[in-house]
């Protein structure tokens, strides 16, 4: 069993409340890479798990899409770089917010304590999607 | 009563920036300095922003590639691959073997120009100005080539989705060889004169080092990840395009002249970088794929006319500086819908605070230089 599936079985378990945290596992793209589909007032807690496990340690990008009214924010997050096998792998966290909540949204859900590069992704989401930047 | 007369302790700030010499390109960093030791470091970027994601999202699919030339100019091939990848998996578009390998020819000759750019710029940071003079020189052979292939040589506007532009010139792939033997007898000749002078190595040896801990803390890539003892690549890794056809290995930092991911390493890795990607060069040279440039079906099709059906996907692919993404989202329509891409510098520029405290003020261009940081792709 891949890393990847290992810990998307850990995810299944994962309650926020009594409620899944994950709605939905899709395969993504080409590849050994998968989308998980969260609730967002899970996204810290999915993260932080995603971290504590050894195989994925590097926060990749982080990428905000409109669609109508809505949000869409996905997390790469790829494995650690200590074989070939491990670092192609990939996994999208993904949720979606009010278009108008990014703002809220990160203030909350913010991972700048769980990888040191997702403060500089969050400002460029905001920058383009928030309130000031929006266009 | 003589008076006691002590040196203030009090730490002294002092800016960088935005236009400085040892800066690649604008940047601000406001340093706060214990005499010569550096105490924090914070670096503003975005000075250089440009909209480019969001101009690219304006305007028709064919015209994706002029503004991904744009992200990082030296380095135009890898975003143009890491584009056409990522909308030919959306459009589920075939791209034949051959334009499979004129793909990799261009990103590898970019690889090495990228690369004798950042040796070039590592040996005017040292002062030695007479080996940067060397190296631009050679240089120039090499933007011949991408002039020879491709028209330009920056901003190359030369993939298609399903291939590329134009077929290799005549002469083009001798003109590669003769280019890999030349560069072979260079790289030699830049060994004896700088790699292993020992002014040299006191300068880069033992500073600016990047542990393996920090390199994935902040999702380093590329050469600088290597360097920190990490023999990853995504050539190996993923095999995308024709990279499974080739033979080459991936260098590795070793602490060759001090300690593993210091300076010397990272300068190191990128040399010996160059020797593979001219092993590489070599075997597509003698072994190219016959067949077709371009998928067949965009041959006779107007580019300002495609539109690609509706969906997503994340491409990654093994630039010159590290891991390229691009994400591409197709709602049907003549235009993309986003296009995001990830940078390989974020990371180098996330961790020059870290790396920097505690180093000593003389040594700052030279940390920053070893890094090989494009502001232009973290601006976008």
């Amino acid at each position: 069993m891949s890393s990847s599936e290992d810990f998307l079985q850990e995810l299944r378990a994962l309650k926020i409340g009594n409620q899944d945290a994950v709605l939905e596992l899709l395969p993504f793209g080409k590849g050994r890479a998968f989308s998980v589909w969260i609730r967002p007032e899970a996204w810290r807690q999915v993260a932080v798990l995603l971290r504590s496990r050894s195989e994925f340690v590097c926060l990749e990008n982080l990428a905000a899409h409109r669609v109508n009214d809505e949000l869409l924010i996905s997390l790469f997050v790829r494995g650690r770089p200590t074989s070939a096998e491990v670092y192609s792998e990939l996994i999208a966290l993904r949720c979606s917010v009010k278009s108008d909540g990014i703002e809220a949204f990160f203030s909350k859900q913010t991972l700048s304590q769980v990888w040191p590069v997702a403060e500089q992704m969050e400002q460029e989401a905001l920058t383009r999607f928030g309130t000031v930047g929006a266009q | 009563m003589s008076k006691r007369v002590t040196l203030s302790t009090e730490l002294l700030p002092w800016t960088i920036g935005p236009f400085h010499q040892s800066l690649p390109s604008p940047m601000l960093l406001n340093i706060l300095s214990d005499g010569e030791v550096i105490s924090s470091v914070g670096v503003e970027s975005g000075l250089g922003h440009r909209g480019l994601e969001r101009a690219s999202e304006k305007h028709k699919w064919a015209n994706l590639f002029v503004y991904a030339d744009r992200v990082d100019p030296e380095c135009a091939a890898f975003y143009e691959l890491a584009t056409a990848l990522a909308v030919e998996e959306v459009g589920e578009i075939a791209v034949p073997d051959r334009a499979q390998d004129i793909r990799v020819i261009l990103c590898e000759l970019n690889r090495v120009s990228s690369h004798l750019g950042y040796i070039a710029r590592m040996a005017r940071v040292v002062g030695a100005e007479t080996v940067f003079h060397y190296i631009v020189r050679d240089r120039e052979r090499l933007l011949d080539l991408f002039e020879l292939l491709t028209g330009s040589r920056f901003s190359f506007n030369f993939l298609r989705f399903g291939g590329t532009s134009i077929d290799v010139t005549e002469g083009f792939l001798e003109r590669v060889l003769e280019a890999c033997e030349l560069m072979r007898v260079r790289l030699k000749e830049y060994n004896d004169l700088f790699t292993f002078n020992q002014a040299f190595i006191r300068r880069t040896a033992g500073i600016g080092v990047i542990a393996a801990a920090d390199a994935e803390n902040y999702a380093l890539s590329g050469p600088n990840l290597r360097a920190s003892g990490f023999s990853t690549d995504l050539r190996k890794a993923i095999r995308y395009s024709r990279y499974s056809h080739v033979d080459f290995n991936v260098p590795v930092g070793k602490g060759h002249s001090g300690v593993r991911g210091d300076c010397h390493d990272r300068f190191l890795v990128r040399l010996y970088e160059i020797n593979e990607s001219l092993e590489i060069l070599r075997q597509l040279a003698h072994g190219i794929s016959p067949g077709e440039y371009l998928n067949e079906a965009f041959k006779s099709q107007d580019p300002l006319k495609i539109s690609v059906q509706r969906g997503e996907a994340y491409s990654r692919i093994e630039g010159s500086r590290g891991l390229i993404g691009c994400y591409v989202v197709s709602d049907g329509e003549d235009h993309p819908a986003r296009v995001q891409y990830a940078t390989p510098s974020r990371s180098a520029v996330a961790l020059l605070p870290v790396l920097l405290e505690g180093a000593l003020v003389e040594d700052l261009p030279i940390i920053i230089a070893s890094l090989d940081i494009s502001l232009s792709e973290v601006d976008k």
